[in-house]
């Protein structure tokens, strides 16, 4: 556990969007079971940054909660993504591929 | 957008709390259920799902909190915390909240009220269309630089030759006589070029204003009524438009009604007629000054630039004409020449007193609280030390204070709501006419800044010295025996001698005023005011005056006018209850009246007119000098034998008499009141012959000198006198129709008015009585102006030394329990209770002194503004500056005395057991 790291700042939001895009509509546990199952463990999701992440984005129309029943009919708040939220996953990777493709050629060994 | 969009919501959240808050709760509920019911499935006994559920969680309390910083604004949101916080406060203490609100209030009301009147006497514009563009266009007297008239042609000439002025018109003061349907009536006339209206964008309510064709001689006989008049002696009548009345003994057409609002910058006025002039009228030439000018610049126009064209005008006047030598033109701001630099200065100083006030208010009120800060030191430091930022709790002060004074503000407001009504009806006889006075914008956008200013500046010192300690030993110091921190007592000590410095400085100002009046009504004004009646009797020239032989200066012309004086003096005489009664063309104290300059024919003439001595000239007659009370210190009164017939004589004042003839017996000597004709500018000369206006042979009169009267003071209680010359006015040599009634009885004044006022229509049933007045109130409203100064700034300062004892009060009692178990200890060790009252009295003392000294310095320097509105005396006088140290030492003293001779009655037993 120890060496599990935080969630870098403005990483949250994509991660969770696209956890929404590919499980569709899901419960905050769920959402942070998911991200931390998908890096391998090698996150930890602090839930006081969780719920504010996902607040902001409902604040600025990215996704939307309903509250509905869990697989074992436990009462949760479900999000989804919007068609706003949607744009904003093919914005954000298309950004990240090219800021990660940048630093790779910088971190890239032996290209002097 | 996306941003907008998110504080939009995060507004919105502000609103809708507990909904949300409800809501995280439920949410992080279920979070905590799932993660159990996955630690249930994984194996392990409940207890352990739980507790590792929960550990992951990690704490819920930060988790909302973070939560609830984004769904809302976390600055707002605090504030609102602390306004509930505040509110919470004062309902607590609800006594010490109204106090406080009611002080702040007076305070912040009292600055409101002066703000009005300054805001609509020196900031608001004029009530004119565009009105920055109005000017007055004044003639100076070069070498004095102080505003005299101009004549007639040479407003012509300015009007028409100027290129900076939209217009320039010109207009002067003159009393009508209306008669004809109900009983004659005297009336405040304006004679006015026609343009006047239409210079300062006034629209008539009925009918039209004046023409340019209306300035000919024979077309100008129309009026424009105000609305005052209209509704007085027409009942309102829409239809007098275009009927006639008769003024002056001639019929005049009214042609306009002027709308209610309409007030003329700086002269009273009910009714308008164009200025006209008949043909060889000796009005209309270059030596009668009598005109005011009233300007609009075309836009664009500074006033320097409208300056220098009428300047070079003047220029042109002086080189043609050779008149008007020694005098420049001066264009400024009309609003300057409507307020006066007395008035304006008056206004600024009261403003600046009343802010003064409200600064003590503040000391007083800081020190309050800065005790209920002391109060609430350990609930402050628990805070402190449970980890609240101390800028939260410097906020949480702020907001409290500011709650206060924004409070206080309403109350304030309210003040000044309802004071501007009465303002408004005592202020036409103390300020000058600039529209009304009421609470507009800028009063409210003032009364916001002082309020807020308030509030910081309360809240700042007892925000900073709670806070700023160190949190350990208050909490270790026993609630019982804490002791004021010695910061927080230094504090207070500043406060209060601040209090002191700055009521010492008002109660400088006020001191002065007081002498000032004190100096005023002790000086020899030169008559006896009591027991006299005045009333005015302005006859028409159309009726009492031979035209044609006025216009030929002869002495003939105003035979009627006297016949009509004398015998109006020879019927009041015989009314039962007057002991004397005479006339003059210009009462005491009503400023001058005639300037001529006089001829001393026991020395050589100077080269020309401008070398001649100047003078005041009055025309008396009956017993004008006997019923003033004014003294004759030499020679005789004039006595019903000086007719027209008799030998010419004049009776001169005594500082003529001292400044001509020093040392030397003036009777006997001859002066004249025309200058020879040999030292006036041939061209005028030879126009007035030519015109016949004065004979080819012409002498002025030569006067002989009969009598020394004793000085009086015509130009106001603060103007020293000026060499005067009085003569009858049945020598006729200058006539006058308006002439001033004295009248000394036996009895109260004004119980004679209407038997007076039956004689005169016994004699001209047409003829009004106008400005029936008692000597008394002319004397007094001559200073009422500065008597309301006087009385204002004492207010003011009363109101400072009151709040300053208060606060000397209220710190010393603090400070005498903070330190009662250490008196008791002393007393117990056997201290005399006479050292206990004098260790008080010394704390308390320094703090005064510091204050005083600091006070006076301020109050040296700061009273020089006073200069121009004080009277006889300096603006460091060391009786006043004496008199309110001394009286400042005694009161805070007596003041001191109080909480530290409870102090010295202390038991020490029970002060040592409850330690």
């Amino acid at each position: 556990m120890a060496d599990r790291s935080d969630v870098k700042q403005g990483t949250l939001a994509l991660m969770v969007l696209k956890t929404l895009e590919t499980m569709g509509p899901l419960h905050g546990y769920g959402i942070a079971r998911r991200i931390e199952q998908t890096s391998g463990q090698l996150l930890a999701i602090n839930y006081g940054t969780l719920y504010p992440a996902l607040l902001k984005l409902e604040q600025e129309g990215d996704i939307e909660a309903d509250w509905g029943l869990s697989d074992n009919n436990r009462k949760a708040k479900y999000y989804h993504l919007t068609r706003s939220g949607r744009k904003r996953i093919e914005r954000e990777t298309r950004e990240w591929q090219r800021t990660s493709a940048i630093l790779g050629r910088f971190l890239a060994p032996g290209e002097r | 957008m996306r941003a907008l969009r998110r504080s939009l919501r995060r507004l919105a959240g502000l609103i809708r709390r507990p909904r949300g808050h409800g809501e995280l709760d439920e949410e992080l509920a279920s979070h905590l259920q799932l993660h159990i019911d996955d630690n249930l499935r994984r194996g392990l006994t409940p207890e352990e799902a739980r507790r590792q559920a929960m550990v992951a969680l990690g704490g819920m309390t930060q988790a909302a909190e973070a939560y609830e910083d984004q769904r809302t604004v976390p600055l707002l949101d605090s504030a609102i915390r602390d306004l509930h916080y505040g509110f919470r406060q004062m309902r607590r203490n609800p006594g010490f909240a109204a106090v406080v609100i009611l002080t702040l209030g007076l305070g912040i009301g009292a600055n409101s009220v002066m703000f009005s009147v300054v805001n609509s006497l020196l900031l608001r514009p004029l009530p004119y269309p565009n009105a920055d563009r109005l000017v007055a266009v004044e003639t100076m007297e070069a070498v004095r630089w102080t505003s005299s008239y101009t004549a007639p042609p040479d407003f012509y000439k300015y009007r028409d030759g100027s290129r900076s002025f939209d217009h320039v018109e010109a207009y002067f003061q003159r009393a009508a006589n209306i008669t004809g349907g109900r009983e004659p009536e005297r009336v405040q006339t304006l004679v006015v070029s026609p343009g006047l209206f239409d210079a300062l964008g006034t629209q008539m309510t009925l009918g039209r204003g004046f023409v340019r064709q209306e300035e000919q001689w024979g077309s100008h006989r129309v009026l424009v009524l105000t609305t005052g008049l209209w509704e007085r002696r027409f009942g309102a009548d829409p239809s007098v438009v275009g009927t006639a009345i008769t003024v002056n003994g001639e019929p005049y057409a009214i042609v306009g009604v002027l709308p209610r609002s309409f007030s003329f910058p700086g002269a009273e006025a009910q009714m308008f007629v164009p200025m006209a002039f008949e043909a060889g009228d000796n009005r209309n030439t270059h030596n009668n000054y009598f005109l005011r000018m009233i300007g609009r610049l075309k836009t664009g126009v500074t006033p320097q630039q409208a300056n220098a064209d009428l300047n070079g005008i003047l220029k042109t006047i002086v080189a043609e004409e050779g008149v008007n030598q020694g005098t420049a033109m001066d264009v400024v701001p009309l609003r300057n020449v409507v307020v006066g630099r007395d008035v304006r200065r008056a206004l600024i100083v009261l403003l600046a007193a009343v802010g003064f006030v409200l600064l003590i208010t503040c000391a007083n009120l800081a020190n309050l609280l800065l005790s209920r800060a002391a109060a609430r030191q350990r609930e402050i430091a628990v805070r402190l030390a449970l980890g609240a930022s101390r800028r939260r709790l410097v906020a949480q002060f702020l907001t409290e204070s500011l709650l206060f004074s924004l409070l206080g503000a309403t109350v304030g407001l309210a003040i000044a709501y309802w004071s501007a009504d009465g303002l408004n009806v005592v202020s036409p006889r103390l300020l000058p006419r600039v529209g009304t006075i009421h609470v507009d914008l800028s009063v409210l956008t003032f009364t916001a800044a002082v309020a807020t200013a308030t509030g910081l500046l309360l809240g700042l010192a007892p925000a900073f010295y709670s806070t700023g300690q160190r949190v350990g030993a208050d909490l270790k110091a026993s609630s019982r025996s804490s002791s004021d921190s010695p910061g927080r007592s230094r504090l207070r000590g500043i406060l209060v001698a601040a209090e002191v410095a700055l009521t010492l400085v008002l109660l400088a100002g006020a001191g002065l005023m007081i002498r000032s009046m004190y100096e005023l009504l002790r000086v020899p004004a030169g008559f006896e005011a009591d027991g006299v009646l005045t009333l005015q009797l302005n006859v028409p020239a159309q009726k009492y005056v031979d035209r044609e032989l006025d216009r030929r200066s002869s002495p003939l012309a105003y035979i009627r006018a006297t016949a009509f004086f004398t015998s109006v003096v020879d019927r009041i005489r015989a009314v039962p209850g007057v002991q004397a009664v005479g006339a003059i063309n210009g009462l005491p104290l009503m400023g001058e009246v005639w300037g001529k300059s006089v001829t001393l024919y026991d020395r050589p003439l100077p080269a020309d007119v401008r070398g001649l001595p100047s003078i005041q000239f009055r025309v008396v007659a009956g017993d004008y000098f006997k019923a003033l009370g004014i003294r004759i210190l030499n020679g005789r009164p004039f006595t019903d034998a000086d007719t027209l017939r008799a030998p010419k004589v004049a009776i001169v004042n005594q500082e003529f008499a001292r400044r001509h003839w020093s040392g030397a017996n003036p009777l006997g000597k001859i002066i004249s009141v025309n200058p020879p004709l040999s030292l006036v500018p041939k061209s005028i000369v030879d126009e007035a012959i030519r015109s016949g206006a004065i004979p080819p042979d012409y002498e002025p009169d030569r006067i002989a000198v009969v009598g020394v009267a004793d000085d009086v003071r015509y130009g106001g209680l603060d103007v020293a006198a000026v060499p005067v010359v009085y003569m009858p006015h049945a020598q006729g040599s200058e006539g006058t129709t308006n002439m001033f009634f004295v009248i000394r009885t036996a009895r109260d004044p004004l119980s004679l008015a209407n038997a007076i006022r039956q004689q005169v229509a016994e004699i001209d049933p047409d003829q009004p009585v106008a400005s029936i007045q008692t000597m008394r109130a002319r004397v007094d409203s001559s200073i009422a102006q500065r008597r309301m100064q006087m009385n204002v700034l004492g207010l003011f300062a009363a109101m400072a030394a009151l709040i300053a004892i208060i606060g000397i009060y209220g710190v010393m009692s603090y400070t005498v329990a903070q330190r009662a178990p250490e008196i008791g200890i002393r007393l117990a060790l056997g201290a005399a209770r006479r050292d206990v009252i004098a260790v008080v009295m010394r704390q308390g003392m320094t703090m005064v002194g510091a204050g005083m000294v600091i006070g006076l310095a301020a109050a040296a320097a700061i009273t020089r503004v006073l200069r121009t509105l004080l009277f006889g005396v300096s603006p460091t006088d060391p009786l006043v500056f004496i008199a309110i140290s001394l009286l400042v030492a005694v009161t805070a003293a007596v003041t001191i005395y109080l909480p530290a001779r409870r102090a010295s009655r202390l038991d020490p037993l029970t002060m040592l057991r409850s330690e």
